[in-house]
């Protein structure tokens, strides 16, 4: 049972031989183009004058930079769907390669490698600046990458001169270091990674990758060396502390495997207690500590990891060691009771399979898993990092470790979002047709009436009026005519006054009538020096009013050109909408069919590869079963044979 | 063994990753990346197009107003929401993430409201929520008169620093 215990936990050394060189995408990196371009290109403000050529290249430049909003918040598809909108419009700046630069960018956050070389390649053959033509060199490199090409990236990578933008050098060193440790150029390799400038971004991988090569191909104390400088690194960031717990989990193997527990119990017990690799770690802690045959202290990191989440296999096979320990610090009895233990753990396990196995089988489970994550968060890194927190998420992170199943799944995610980007699209199309034939019948209504109604209001005759009027206002302006701007109140008193002069001189001569006219005098010049007090103001008001009425027939102006297009717009238009829509929904259905095609192919892939997956690790928990009921049967025998109650 | 390893690798956005044996499995997967790239292509062809018609039939020019949204500095502010009213109605509100913020900074624009309005005079006012100076909450309301005439509108507010009042500015461009 040692020897089958043994070689389970011999698995970890694998990751020891088969690191090698491959570069995930890092289209982020792109970014930092754009916003150098971006400076380049729209740092300077608009002059406070500007002419109608800047307000249009300002609105083409708004629109780019709402591109760059969805970009640089992952929201790849939004980005590319406006990029090629405005640029089917013709809205974009006019600068072809920037622009081209910025969509080969979005195709690769997306996952259109094919696009983006297709670019790439053509940008290549064009008069393009020196240091974008090494930019799509190095992006190049890294597209033969993800095609698993290693010939075709390190030629790639051959074509880059010394124009490589700042930002990239150091990546390049990285691809360099990584393509010359690929082939056994091990000194090359470490040449180039010493030329990475910033000692935490790239080379730490870079040497980690190197340290794990020189350990396979007989370099083995450098390769250690360099493994245990890696561990020894000075950062709380979380990916070098993730990096730093793997070089000692990897060295802590190794020496476990050259039978020197002490020293693998001292890079073992680097490795932080909760990181990712802590499973693995206390595993092998307990392992070297057993071959050191001291058991008891074996006990204490097999007794926490069999504490842990039992889908993982180091859980699993922690269920089996810690038990061998006590047994072997013959405390039987203990032993007995965690074996007990186990095979309730372990048929709890493999009830698990079987429900996992089943809903598998049933072919919604990813979409489940996919519904729960939500589509919108786009970015992969994310997303499937939140997918351990969902519920059914939680079974396939042992799935989700395979780069094969991990594309797969990422792409069944993409075609899932798409399909339901359509759903969403159909209905809006059905309610704009709807809404072109509400307003192709109201227009039929409405429109003669409105028009009818217009033209009641002759326009021109109205136009002539306000001239009239406003060339008489200009002339009462001119002259002073106060009188002319009175209002009805004090013209009615202006006439009752001259009725009262008329009287007063009606009245027979015997009459004095000299009081009566001072009175009257003084009345009239009061009357018409308030009325003159406010001319100015009244004038003012007047033509306040007179701008208003201008506006108002320019505005009936308006109206009238907005039915005459919409008449138009009614008769040829709507026809063609329709006609556009009807395209656009057969276009949506083609789309909608190899969508579905794509989708169950996709699913009957992970269905596939996950079914086999469970299996294996059901099987695994058939033998450790058997091996849980063997190890019972021997302490059972134990006990027979010497008397000893377990 | 060493596959388990790249998930977290990848997670961590550690570029290197294992190569995979070519088997079956990974054959299989590459034959279905090649479909869901050209499919990819298609389905965002007909966005593109759609989009397109959409905008025609429901934003014409006659009467569609944009509002945007750009950053320059902001040092003075902290940009936490936003919310926009035309004619009194509120047409817009949006609560910022971290990455959206950063987003701005970095030089991007957020279109905030595409919407339709008939020709004649409107007003418009921003109410700008957030943190000012020494992580007071701060809000901030600005009002834009505008005259929509034939052409499309296009609105840019701008939250700005002006350094010699030690306070953020706003601003609203119609263009």
């Amino acid at each position: 049972m040692t020897n089958d215990l043994a070689n389970t936990s011999n698995n970890i050394e694998i990751v020891m031989t088969s690191f090698t060189v491959k570069a995930i995408i890092k289209p982020v990196k792109l970014t930092f183009l754009f916003c150098l371009i971006f400076s380049v290109l729209y740092g300077q403000p608009l002059a406070a004058k500007t002419t109608k050529q800047e307000i249009d290249d300002h609105k083409k430049e708004l629109r780019y930079r709402t591109i760059l909003f969805h970009l640089y918040t992952d929201d790849y598809f939004t980005a590319l769907n406006k990029f090629k909108t405005f640029e089917r419009l013709n809205q974009l700046p006019g600068n072809d390669i920037e622009m081209e630069s910025m969509l080969t960018g979005i195709y690769l956050s997306y996952g259109l490698y094919d696009k983006a070389e297709q670019i790439f390649q053509s940008l290549q053959k064009r008069n393009i600046p020196l240091y974008l033509t090494d930019l799509t060199w190095f992006y190049l490199t890294k597209i033969q990458l993800r095609k698993g090409d290693l010939s075709a990236a390190a030629s790639a990578l051959a074509n880059i001169e010394t124009h490589l933008p700042n930002a990239f050098k150091d990546e390049y060193y990285y691809l360099q270091g990584n393509l010359n440790i690929n082939n056994k150029n091990f000194d090359a390799a470490a040449d180039f990674l010493k030329q990475i400038s910033k000692l935490l971004d790239w080379r730490p991988f870079g040497q980690f990758n190197l340290g794990i090569s020189l350990i396979n191909h007989d370099d083995r104390d450098k390769g250690v060396a360099i493994l245990a400088d890696v561990g020894e690194l000075d950062s709380e960031r979380e990916d070098i502390v993730a990096l730093k717990d793997k070089a000692n989990l990897t060295l802590g193997y190794l020496f476990l495997r050259e039978k020197n527990s002490d020293l693998a119990i001292r890079y073992l017990e680097k490795v932080r207690l909760h990181g990712p690799f802590s499973n693995k770690a206390l595993l092998g802690l307990g392992w070297a500590h057993s071959n050191n045959q001291q058991f008891d202290r074996a006990l204490v990191p097999w007794l926490e990891l069999s504490q842990r989440d039992f889908l993982d296999a180091t859980v699993q096979e922690a269920l089996l060691a810690a038990p061998y320990a006590f047994s072997q610090l013959n405390a039987l009895s203990q032993a007995l009771d965690f074996y007990q233990k186990s095979i309730d753990r372990y048929q709890q396990i493999q009830k698990n399979f079987d429900h996992l196995l089943n809903a598998v089988s049933q072919g919604d489970f990813f979409s489940k898993i996919i519904i729960e994550g939500q589509f919108n968060d786009v970015a992969l890194s994310r997303y499937l990092g939140s997918i351990a927190e969902t519920k059914h998420g939680q079974f396939i992170q042992f799935l989700l470790n395979d780069e094969n199943f991990q594309n797969v799944f990422a792409n069944y995610r993409d075609l899932l979002a798409l399909k339901e980007g359509i759903a969403v699209w159909r209905d809006n199309l059905d309610i704009y047709d709807n809404s072109i034939k509400l307003r192709a019948k109201l227009f039929k209504k409405t429109l003669p009436e409105l028009k009818q109604k217009l033209e009641n209001r002759n326009q021109q005759a109205l136009k002539k009026k306000h001239d009239w009027f406003a060339s008489r206002m200009n002339k009462i302006s001119k002259n002073g005519n106060f009188v002319a701007v009175a209002n009805e109140h004090e013209r009615n008193q202006l006439l009752q006054l001259e009725l009262l002069d008329e009287k007063i001189r009606s009245l027979p001569a015997k009459y004095n009538s000299s009081p009566l006219y001072r009175r009257l005098e003084i009345l009239q010049g009061t009357l018409l020096w308030n009325i003159a007090s406010k001319f100015e103001e009244r004038v003012h008001h007047i033509n306040q009013a007179m701008v208003s009425i201008e506006e108002g027939l320019s505005l009936l102006g308006r109206q009238k050109n907005i039915l005459d297009d919409a008449s138009n717009f009614n008769s040829n238009d709507d026809v063609l909408s329709s006609k556009s829509m009807f395209l656009m929904q057969q276009r949506m259905q083609k789309s909608w069919s190899m969508l579905t095609q794509l989708i169950n192919k996709h699913e009957a892939y992970l269905q596939h590869v996950a079914s086999i997956e469970l299996r294996q690790q059901q099987q695994q928990i058939v033998t450790y079963l058997a091996q849980v009921r063997f190890a019972i049967a021997q302490i059972l025998d134990r006990s027979t044979e010497t008397g000893e109650q377990p | 063994m060493s596959s388990r390893i790249i998930i977290i690798l990848f997670l961590l956005m550690i570029p290197f990753v294992v190569v995979a044996e070519q088997n079956d499995a990974s054959s299989a997967a590459r034959s279905l990346d090649a479909q869901v790239q050209q499919l990819k292509s298609e389905v965002i062809n007909l966005n593109r197009d759609l989009s397109i018609l959409e905008e025609e039939l429901m934003f014409p020019s006659s009467t569609q107003v944009s509002v945007f949204l750009s950053l320059d500095i902001g040092k003075f502010f902290k940009l936490e929401s936003v919310k926009i009213k035309i004619d009194e109605k509120l047409v817009s509100s949006h609560i910022y993430s971290e990455r959206e913020i950063q987003a701005l900074e970095k030089g991007a624009v957020q279109r905030l409201f595409l919407g339709n309005y008939k020709p004649g005079k409107h007003t418009l006012v921003a109410v700008f929520i957030g943190q000012g100076p020494k992580d007071r909450e701060y809000q901030r309301a600005t009002t834009h008169h505008l005259e929509k005439k034939t052409a499309p509108v296009f609105l840019e507010l701008t939250i700005t620093d002006t350094v010699n009042k030690q306070q953020p500015e706003f601003l609203v461009k119609e263009w």
